[in-house]
């Protein structure tokens, strides 16, 4: 008989990274169906393009590079494929996606080391290449077309927080009701209620925090509506300001990234907090309307930092 | 779980797999016929055994006495010494020990130890436990008097009594408390004479109600020993998070639970307390689960120290499949052996013959830093950031992130999805720690040896030198003068 002498735990929990981003996946796809069947073939073209380009790059820096980390098999380039594809315009220029998908992988990933080395969020890393590189294209928000209903042309083009940030005006034209389902111009994956059913799943699975998640909310929510009640003819409503510009997108799929975000139960609650603040900041003082890209990598800069202020507490230690 | 409030921190829920052995009674090993008593049950000393190959034994006769951190040791049964010698060991990493090789008569004789089962005084009781060689049986295999001694000159409120059994597929303390639960209540009475305190607790993981119930009903005359049950919620049973779960303390760091007024005893040493105080029987036996996939028939056994593995295995009908991995106690905590050809020790708790489908998957990904570990770990710590630092060498970094601290349950290497094993990195991390603390020590030692050697030599020179002196002063100046040599002073 031959017994292997390996060390204790001899039972596992039988999660893997390559079962938590299959899991990330699924909680994606409700909200990237739902996003390809509003705005069409082109939509989908963006998503398999940059799918393709992303497994592509990570293939090709690990076949160069033997000592990164990471298989081909984990599934996180895929993950970072989708969630830069969910925040794009979804008329975006197919090559122009993959491009970003490819920087989101090669620079934002590999050239750290490969999986886990990395200190920003690839996808928030791609997303701003690609703003500072094509603004127009990245600022350009079709209307939704879906396949099947034929939606009266009440869309202006521009989206939601945009509109607000041209005119000044917080009164808008889309009704809150396809502003929950996400039937407004927008980013490709943006239907709140779906994002909210595929990440409370998450939540269930015990594939993110709920810590980062409720804080993020949070750190948005209350000062938009502080300002709100203020200004309520210039600050877009609380509500609105929830269920737009990717904050959903960012609360659970984004801001839970493990890789960037802190390890300590903690720093999540401050990291979220710091997130959900800078976001709602950028949005109202900023120069760009949607202010999730930026506040995620402020954030990441200063997650290892959060991280060592908020070591828990030894079992025994006096304080 | 996901906002509930628990009386440990962290910890995880590993499946329990406890029915696969619980179902069937203890089964009473019929006598073996070979025993190899080891001389070493646990870290310390080991024993010194009083007696020689060839010498006639009868069962419970002395037959090693221990040193303050070993525990005698007893014939389970009668027989002949064949040798003392060296025998694999069930032991991490293999290896031998000292052993006593018995070869065991059919005949039953027994002996038993002289003890006044009606001893009240304190320090009498302790001596009886500490001559019939009780050990802590739940893990720590520490003799039972010397930590009991310890009490002496404590103040002591409240005795715990750990019947958690928290590791999954054990189930032999489970069968303990529901098989012989006078025994245990009955040592548990004596436990609070001895150790002179108002009050006991019996705590124990929900998962075991049969458990519960009978303690219960065994306890309700005792208004002093309440039962308490306990959430199952992996490490409940380690000391530390057993005594912050019942009286919501915690053991500050660098302290031992007497200090907080508190002692931990698991139950099936409860069991032999009382065996030995009101029968004068010696700890010579204990029971064991047999279990895991590969194993045709999962039970408890009830053995003599120092039987075969490989007997225990043959009479659970042996193995029905490959055991890809043997482990020696709990699958969270316990070690792997390789060899079945080694005898069980006072401490052994379980065996298990875990197939593949059981076991963890061995490929490791990276640390995708995904704080898990972190959240788990009932101690607090940093798993993945100590693993870190152990993985560069830097074992002083990691013992300030409070290595020392590390109970090794191995929560943080269940969880992590990375499958890290980070319970390795640990558990080289303090062997290393430990091994370069020896050293700093033993040169210490050595220094000192050294200083007290010339001290000694030069003491000693004076001292000849003042006889000479007062020789010659008896014998007058006859003879020539002469000094002593540089070597005649140094001898
Ligand atoms: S659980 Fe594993 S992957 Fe997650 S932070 Fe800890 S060591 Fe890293
Ligand atoms: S093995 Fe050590 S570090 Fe890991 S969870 Fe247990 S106490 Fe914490």
């Amino acid at each position: 008989m031959s017994t292997l002498l390996l060390s204790a735990p001899h039972i596992h929990s039988g999660m893997t990274v390559s079962r938590l981003m299959r899991q990330v996946i699924l909680g994606l796809l409700p909200a990237l169906v739902f996003g390809i069947y509003l705005f069409g073939e082109q939509a989908l073209l963006l998503v398999v393009a940059s799918m393709v380009a992303a497994i592509i790059s990570e293939w090709l820096c690990q076949k160069c590079q033997k000592t990164t980390i990471g298989r081909l098999r984990d599934g996180s380039a895929i993950v970072t494929a989708l969630l830069l594809v969910m925040s794009l315009p979804p008329h975006f220029p197919w090559y122009l996606g993959a491009f970003g998908a490819a920087v989101a992988v090669i620079l934002g990933k590999q050239v750290y080391g490969g999986l886990g080395q990395n200190l920003f969020n690839p996808a928030m890393l791609a997303r701003v290449v690609l703003l500072i590189s094509f603004p127009v294209a990245m600022t350009s928000w079709p209307a939704p077309e879906p396949l099947f209903i034929n939606l009266a042309d009440a869309f202006t083009g521009a989206t939601t927080l945009g509109a607000v940030m041209e005119t000044g005006s917080s009164e808008i034209n889309t009704g809150i009701i396809t502003m929950l389902l996400g039937i407004a111009p927008g980013s490709l994956g943006e239907s709140p209620l779906l994002l909210l059913l595929g990440g409370i799943w998450m939540i269930w699975k015990n594939v993110i925090d709920w810590r980062i998640v409720v804080s993020l909310i949070i750190g948005c929510f209350i000062p938009s509506t502080i300002a709100w009640l203020i200004s309520p003819d210039t600050i877009l409503s609380p509500l609105a300001q929830l269920s737009s510009g990717g904050l959903l997108l960012a609360a659970f799929f984004i801001a839970t990234d493990p890789v960037t975000s802190p390890t300590t139960p903690k720093g999540r609650y401050w990291y979220g907090l710091g997130c959900g603040l800078l976001i709602f900041l950028i949005r109202v003082f900023g120069a760009y309307p949607e202010g999730v890209a930026f506040a995620i990598l402020l954030m990441n800069a200063v997650s290892p930092l959060i991280e060592s202020c908020t070591r828990q507490r030894l079992y025994g230690e006096i304080k | 779980m996901l906002f509930s409030h628990s009386l440990i921190k962290g910890g995880v829920h590993p499946e329990g797999r406890k029915q696969l052995s619980n179902d069937n009674d203890i089964m009473r090993l019929p006598a073996p016929k070979r025993l190899y008593i080891s001389l070493k049950q646990h870290t310390g000393l080991p024993a010194t055994a009083v007696v020689r190959a060839g010498d006639k034994v009868i069962a419970g006769q002395l037959i090693a006495t221990g040193s303050g951190s070993s525990a005698n040791l007893h014939a389970p049964q009668s027989g002949v010494v064949l040798k003392i010698a060296t025998h694999r060991a069930a032991i991490p990493g293999g290896g031998e020990e000292l052993m006593i090789h018995m070869l065991c008569d059919p005949e039953r004789q027994n002996s038993s130890l002289k003890v006044d089962n009606d001893a009240k005084d304190r320090v009498a009781l302790i001596d009886i436990i500490e001559a019939a060689g009780v050990v802590g049986m739940g893990g720590a295999v520490f003799p039972a008097a010397t930590k009991i001694r310890s009490t002496l000159n404590k103040q002591i409120d409240t005795l715990l009594i750990n019947g958690c059994e928290c590791e999954p597929y054990l189930t032999c303390d489970d069968k303990v408390m529901r098989e012989q639960s006078v025994e245990v209540i009955g040592g548990i009475r004596y436990l609070l004479q001895a150790t002179a305190a108002p009050k006991a607790i019996i705590g124990i993981e929900d998962n075991k109600p049969e458990a519960l119930q009978i303690l219960t009903d065994a306890a309700s005359e005792d208004s002093n020993i309440e039962i308490k049950s306990l959430p199952t919620h992996y490490p409940m049973g380690s000391a530390k998070q057993f005594i912050q779960a019942l009286c919501q303390v915690e053991v500050p760091k660098g302290k031992r639970s007497t200090d907080v007024g508190v002692f931990v005893q698991n139950v099936a040493t409860c069991a032999a307390i009382y065996n030995a105080i009101r029968y004068g029987k010696p700890m010579t036996h204990r029971v064991v689960t047999l279990s895991g996939g590969a194993l045709e028939k999962p039970m408890n056994i009830e053995a003599p120290i120092g039987t075969l593995i490989s007997e225990l295995v043959a009479s659970c009908g042996g193995l029905k499949g490959t055991a890809s991995r043997i482990v020696i106690g709990g699958p969270m905590m316990g070690h792997t052996i390789s060899n079945m050809h080694t005898p069980i020790i006072k401490g052994t708790s379980g065996i298990l013959f875990l197939e593949e489908s059981e076991l963890p998957q061995k490929n490791s990904s990276p640390c995708v830093s995904c704080g898990r570990c972190v959240s788990v770990c009932p101690m607090g710590l940093l798993p993945n950031a100590m693993a870190e630092l152990v993985a560069n060498d830097d074992l002083e970094a990691s013992s300030e992130q409070g290595l020392n601290s590390c109970l090794l349950c191995g929560s943080c290497a269940f969880i992590c999805p990375a499958s890290l094993p980070l319970t390795q990195y640990f558990t080289y991390a303090k062997d290393e720690l430990g091994r370069q603390r020896k050293m700093e020590n033993k040169a210490q030692l050595a220094r000192r040896l050294n200083q007290q050697r010339s001290e000694r030599l030069a003491k000693e020179a004076t001292e000849k030198a003042a006889q000479k002196a007062a020789k010659k002063a008896q014998r007058g100046a006859t003879r020539p003068k002469r000094t002593p040599t540089t070597a005649e002073q140094e001898i």
